[in-house]
């Protein structure tokens, strides 16, 4: 019920739209018994602000959103496809390479093997001359122990460190070294001195002439392969050289290109 | 919401939401890009916003921005509102201006609550939801928003 203690709030809640049917026309039955009140019904009504309509928001163009295209679909087929040609061809390339390399790896190993009994002639070993080499005589073929001279002298500390484990036996790189003696007065002298390192005379296959044919015989008649097998090997290996030479040189001559529709995105050329 | 519901709100609520975006700030181009970044936004959550709710949506987003965001800077400036020459509908255009300095007395959260009822029309529940307010707030707010409005146009009544 409208009374002169609640009638400002029904005022404002007309103002608002808020009011239910039988509210205005309690508040219209008021209104009428008290005109007084009208006034401030009228400036209650006019704070309503109106909407400027005039005032539009200027390029609502920029603000709609098109349709995905079906050429971004396309595109996207396009380019699942060159993709798929690049990752064949890579594929390819790679499945050819990959026996080559395997046999390659499989004469890596020989070349090592042969390299590891091979001589290191730059490799030396401090001190203690003397002593023959103990390691490494059980290796049949053309080997001889060699006297290295010592590239740094060995100092005060070294001689010291040295006596201490007294006979070392060292092995590194497949070069035996020699049991080293200690020598009293060494730590006093200092002076440096040569070790006895076993070194195999086998020369590098690539420096090996006519001579060296026959250590290289014989470093191969050690190897647990038959010479059948090696002959095989090398053959293998040769044909895949020759097959490799023949890809790479096909490539060289390929363009790979990717179009889109008409339109030629990219050229891969090898 | 789809693509064509989307645009048809840029249609539909662009302009109503600019005009509200530009009497919160005082800014127009505040105002565009709170315009911008509403649709940006409803855009974004258009597989979560019903078409019917779109509305309310964009006037929440703007509402954020231009209350919110604008609350700190108290640039609010209605000179640089852009002056409305023609359309104005009924009324007496000095009436329009008195009433547009009177909203400018009001704070940015009075003076949204008053546009939220009066150009769009939303129930005191609805502008509670847009506001993050509850109902009795928003009745409050708007009646001491309305009783503000009404003692600035009591003072300058000669004009009236």
């Amino acid at each position: 019920m409208v009374t002169m203690e609640n009638y400002e709030e029904y005022l404002l809640l007309h103002a608002d739209g808020e009011l239910s049917e039988a509210e205005e026309k309690a508040l219209e039955a008021f209104v009428a018994e008290h005109p007084e009140v009208r006034k401030e019904l009228e400036l209650y009504m006019t704070t309503k602000v109106q909407p400027e309509t005039g005032m539009v928001y200027a390029g609502k163009e920029q603000l709609l959103r098109k349709p995905a295209r079906v050429v971004l679909l396309l595109q996207w087929r396009n380019l699942a496809a060159a993709a798929a040609v690049v990752a064949l061809v890579g594929f390819g390339v790679w499945k050819w390479l990959q026996p080559n390399t395997t046999n390659i790896t499989v004469v890596q190993i020989n070349n090592n093997t042969i390299n590891t009994t091979a001589p290191t002639d730059t490799f030396t070993r401090k001190q203690e001359p003397v002593r023959e080499a103990v390691a490494g005589n059980d290796q049949p073929g053309p080997e001889r122990k060699k006297i290295v001279p010592a590239l740094r002298p060995k100092t005060h500390h070294d001689v010291l460190k040295q006596t201490k484990t007294e006979v070392q036996r060292e092995s590194l790189a497949g070069i035996e070294v020699a049991h080293l003696k200690p020598m009293a007065g060494v730590a006093v002298s200092a002076v440096p001195r040569t070790i006895d390192v076993s070194v195999p005379a086998v020369q590098l296959p690539e420096s090996q002439d006519e001579e060296s044919d026959d250590i290289n015989k014989g470093l191969l008649a050690r190897l647990p392969i038959k010479q059948e097998g090696i002959n095989t090997i090398a053959s293998a290996v040769s044909n895949k050289i020759e097959k490799v030479k023949s890809i790479t040189d096909n490539i060289k001559n390929t363009d790979l290109s990717v179009r889109l529709g008409n339109k030629e995105l990219f050229v891969v050329r090898f | 919401m789809e693509l064509n519901d989307y645009n048809a709100c840029v249609h539909q609520w662009a302009d109503p939401l600019f005009r509200f975006a530009c009497k919160c700030t005082g800014h127009e181009e505040d105002a565009r890009d709170i315009v911008q970044n509403s649709f940006e936004v409803l855009w974004q959550k258009r597989k979560d916003v019903m078409r019917e709710k779109a509305k309310s949506f964009l006037f929440q987003v703007a509402y954020r921005q231009s209350v919110d965001n604008y609350r700190k800077k108290r640039r609010i400036s209605f000179n640089e509102v852009p002056e409305q020459h023609d359309s104005i509908g009924p009324g007496n255009p000095d009436l329009k201006r008195v009433l547009e300095r009177a909203l400018a007395q009001l704070d940015e959260q009075a003076r949204a609550l008053v546009l939220l009822k009066d150009h769009e029309g939303y129930s005191y529940e609805e502008i509670a939801r847009i506001t993050g307010l509850n109902d009795s707030q928003v009745k409050v707010y708007l009646h001491r928003a309305r009783k503000t409005l009404k003692e600035y146009l009591v003072k300058v009544e000669h004009i009236i």
